[in-house]
């Protein structure tokens, strides 16, 4: 297959087109060492423009790299207009093992960029920073994780061959959970602070809309001036909420509050990776009852703490200090609380010079077991009139 | 942490507060400056928790994070609210 000959390059225009977009990961990666492939669903929510919340404040064009009739790669080109001026970000990359396919992709993609007006390109991002993050660079075999990327390792040899310099690492952690996991530094903390005016609440089921701008208030409360920045909508987080609802439990999400003012939160997702690898992308016609008894049947073996933030007021406080492991141990003992039988903790992702953050998880049990790299190439003004 | 002299058991008091952030926070002795933040130095939810330990067994007291502790900030905070949580405790009558 890699033959070094330029594909012809497809821009994505129709609803058949978008389904072998959505598809083309397991096409191209079937049969190969740590890949497990993802629900088709579960991209079309975050992809299809009629569908996905990031196209209320972003847009974005999909190009398929096409050789003999047959799709060998793809990949997204998208304007944040919540992100930086000039910057533009590409996504989705996904290619056999030809360099000339991820050249010719990268090409288009930069040509839309500079098009609308970008200067630099970065990613890859689905669809933005607050979704899926980096290149897979180390930890293929590692077991997938729910909205983790995979990639093979030849595509950031492709990247950096194709002008991309790794600008930033990430860092995902895994944590095992033993049945008498038990943090005494994060004990004797839940036993000073949560008291009195303090609390710590699950995930309201029956309100995820209101969940959804709680979470996404303090998230970017929290990280804002974070490289990378890019406030995520409450939009966003609700649409990752509802359509995780079937695989949702209360005792996924926790709050902390004082005087019942939110304070922080920590919002895990159930691996969805562990029963959908058998699917192969599709819930019809009956793997969504092996779903959903998965789901219910609470068989889930790890999760992973998505989205976490502290509300900025309190941050340099001890307050602010205390709280982060205090989330994360609350959601800990839940999970191996009520009937759950989950194992495994996975954290992330963290940037490799986040000291601070990747001390905490460190000091919790954390290990890292996968490194994400985000890649950047500044772009050429583009020539000629329109 | 202070270069004037006070009165010799307050002073005392404050250098063995400051002696325990930082074995227990591993903060570098110069940075502790009254307006340093716990933000600027990096301590974390485990340093906190070490600290506070380490105050707790140096003194014999609890200290719970309060509404005032929860609210400390700086360093000058810290030990302001400690030294009044150990003053406390030395004017309580002693139990028979």
């Amino acid at each position: 297959m890699a033959t070094g000959l330029k594909p012809e390059i497809r821009t994505v225009e129709t609803r058949r087109d978008l389904k072998l977009f959505l598809r083309l990961p397991r096409l191209i990666y079937a049969g190969m060492a740590g890949f497990s492939p993802r629900l088709d669903f579960e991209q079309a929510e975050i992809l299809d423009p009629k569908r996905g919340p990031f196209f209320r404040h972003g847009r974005a064009r999909y190009f398929l790299a096409v050789r003999d009739g047959v799709a060998v790669g793809r990949i997204s080109a998208q304007i944040d207009d919540l992100g930086r001026p000039g910057e533009g970000l590409f996504g989705c990359l996904d290619a056999i093992d030809d360099f000339a396919v991820v050249e010719a992709l990268l090409t288009a993609a930069e040509g839309w960029l500079a098009g609308e007006g970008a200067r630099l390109a970065r990613g890859p991002f689905m669809l933005s920073i607050n979704g899926e993050s980096g290149l897979l660079l180390e930890g293929q075999m590692t077991p997938a994780m729910v909205m983790m990327g995979w990639s093979p390792a030849y595509l950031a040899d492709h990247l950096e061959r194709a002008g991309y310099q790794l600008g930033k690492r990430l860092l995902t952690y895994r944590m095992a959970l033993e049945a008498d996991t038990d943090n005494a530094h994060a004990a004797s903390l839940r036993g000073r602070l949560v008291t009195g005016r303090n609390r710590v609440r699950g995930l309201d089921m029956a309100n995820l809309a209101r969940e959804a701008e709680i979470f996404a208030t303090l998230f970017n409360d929290a990280w804002a001036g974070n490289w990378g920045f890019a406030p995520i909508t409450q939009a966003e987080i609700a649409k990752m909420l509802t359509s995780m609802r079937l695989m949702l439990h209360r005792d996924f999400g926790v709050v902390f509050e004082t005087d019942g003012k939110p304070i922080g939160f920590a919002l895990a997702l159930p691996n969805l990776a562990e029963i959908v690898h058998e699917f192969n992308g599709r819930l019809l016609p009956f793997n969504w009852l092996k779903l959903g008894r998965w789901a219910l049947g609470r068989k889930c073996r790890s999760v992973r703490i998505i989205l976490m933030g502290v509300a900025g007021a309190v941050r340099s406080s001890v307050l602010g200090a205390a709280v982060p492991i205090v989330l994360i141990d609350e959601l800990i003992q839940r999970s191996k609380g009520d009937g759950w039988q989950v194992d495994e903790i996975e954290m992330g992702w963290v940037l490799e010079d986040n000291l601070q953050v990747r001390a905490l998880i460190e000091k919790v049990g954390g290990n890292v077991d996968k490194t994400y790299g985000i890649f950047d190439k500044e772009l050429a003004a583009p020539t000629g009139g329109r | 942490m202070t270069e004037t002299a006070g009165k010799e058991g307050t002073d005392t008091l404050e250098e063995r507060i400051v002696a325990i952030v930082v074995r227990e926070g591993m903060i570098d002795r110069e940075k502790l400056v009254p307006e340093a933040t716990l933000e600027d130095l990096g301590v974390d939810s485990v340093e906190v928790v070490m600290i506070l330990n380490g105050i707790e067994e140096e003194f014999g007291i609890y200290v719970p994070i309060d509404e005032t502790m929860s609210e400390v900030r700086t360093v000058g905070d810290l030990l302001g609210v400690i030294k009044g949580i150990v003053e406390k405790k030395a004017a309580e009558p002693q139990a028979e």
